[in-house]
């Protein structure tokens, strides 16, 4: 079963937007489900692993988002602010290898995972392809109904807005820069 | 040549390998000569590995997966005719709605007989199911041998009685063995050939007081397609047969057309 194969991707993708273990198990439980019940409308020679991740998605946003955290919806008004502040600020205080890993050191696998959740949905989903599920641009767009550049600047957004917080858990935790 | 500008920016989509060639090519080259650069360059793949290893999960164990899996498969047997309905429908309204039309029915037309194509949808059904059950499971073969007047010899013997053996005629396809079931609640025989790889059954069991019915255009033999697959049933001598494949309904037919009895 070729389903299969991408079970730990869709699994993780599934953790991280649910950030919550039993409550992605059923995420991706749902999403075999309709796999197999709508096997029939995946046209052969597309991609299935960007399929599987569209129904995955939209189960997501439509029934199990839509119940759950519907408190936690983030609109593009509310981000705006955040990404401009995010992006006035200099991006990158390790520019080398040596002040990068001085500052990794300082992260924890916590830490990542933290980041991540803090990103308005928006732009976690689409890092979550790019980055966790190693969709191109193409897919992602086709998952979450938009145009590629869209995914690109979301994608850049979304990588730099996790990086930020990376950096201020490793100041938290002693990091001191320089 | 790219600026260290134009480098900069380009550099996550080339990192995302969704830059062009020629485009990878100029920024490559830029990288050869800005050792400034190059170590960004590095700097970015490190950190995204970093945050990559980080992101991913310990995989779930086999047994929570298989129950998963296993959910899936019960969830979708256990759901009934009402989640094919294009609109959610309750049983209740759904019974009434029928029996209304049912009276409608009745009122103009008066009482309508059984239909005897029916019978022969659910020998077409029944024989489709023995198949799905035969490919799925490899259901082992009482009888092997490719010689048709061997099997012949076997079913007469295991039968009690001289039930005529479907041979298939048409040299693409091969005999590989038979076994005995139950079709229809009756003991029946079981022939397996093969065409092109593909299984092909042939069920048989005796069924004098059944009578099919003749189609419009004469023809004895009618063809159903169950489960996305065809079934031809035809009946000889007081003998129902079937014949069932995941062959294109024109091939089956042509294949059925073939048989000879032994």
């Amino acid at each position: 079963m070729v389903v299969l194969e991408h079970f730990h991707t869709l699994y993780s993708t599934a953790l991280r937007l649910t950030r919550n273990p039993s409550e992605a198990q059923d995420l991706v439980q749902e999403t075999l489900l309709k796999a197999y019940r709508f096997f029939d409308r995946f046209e052969p020679g597309t991609n299935v692993k960007a399929w599987l991740f569209t129904i995955l998605r939209n189960t997501y946003i439509n029934t199990y988002r839509k119940t759950v955290r519907q408190q936690e919806q983030v609109d593009f008004e509310r981000i705006e602010p955040f990404y401009a502040e995010a992006t006035n600020e200099p991006e990158w205080e390790w520019t080398d290898q040596e002040a990068l890993e001085a500052m990794l050191r300082h992260l924890v696998q916590d830490d990542v995972k933290r980041a991540l959740d803090a990103l308005p949905e928006v732009y976690r989903i689409v890092v979550l392809l790019a980055d966790l599920a190693d969709l191109s641009y193409k897919d992602i767009a086709a998952i979450i109904g938009c145009p590629e550049g869209t995914v690109m600047s979301r994608l850049f957004r979304g990588r730099r807005l996790l990086r930020k917080s990376l950096q201020e858990f490793a100041r938290q935790s002693g990091y001191v820069k320089g | 040549m790219l600026s260290c500008q134009e480098c900069e920016r380009y550099l996550p989509v080339f990192l995302d390998h969704a830059l062009g060639v020629k485009e990878s090519l100029d920024l490559e080259a830029h990288l050869q000569a800005c050792p400034a650069c190059a170590d960004r360059v590095d700097t970015e793949r490190r950190l995204r590995t970093f945050v990559r290893q980080h992101l991913d999960t310990r995989p779930l164990p086999d047994e929570i997966k298989h129950t998963m899996l296993l959910r899936v498969m019960q969830a979708e047997s256990r759901r009934g005719w009402r989640a094919y309905l294009p609109v959610p429908v309750h049983l209740r309204d759904f019974t009434m709605g029928m029996a209304m039309a049912a009276l409608v029915v009745f009122a103009v037309y008066g009482p309508v007989p059984t239909l005897p194509d029916n019978e022969v949808q659910r020998f077409a059904r029944e024989a489709s199911l023995a198949y799905g059950t035969y490919t799925s499971q490899h259901m082992p073969l009482d009888v092997v041998s490719a010689d048709d007047s061997a099997v012949a010899q076997w079913i007469n013997k295991r039968m009690g009685y001289h039930l005529k053996m479907p041979c298939i005629t048409d040299t693409a396809t091969r005999l590989v063995g038979g076994r005995l079931g139950r079709l229809w609640d009756r003991k029946s025989v079981a022939v397996m050939y093969q065409r092109h790889g593909v299984p092909l059954w042939v069920f048989a069991f005796r069924g004098e007081h059944i009578s099919l019915p003749t189609q419009k255009s004469g023809k004895t033999m009618h063809v159903r397609h169950v489960s996305g697959r065809p079934v031809a049933v035809w009946q000889r001598d007081g003998v129902v047969y079937s014949m069932v494949g995941d062959l294109h309904r024109d091939d089956l037919e042509r294949v059925a057309a073939t048989v000879n009895y032994r």
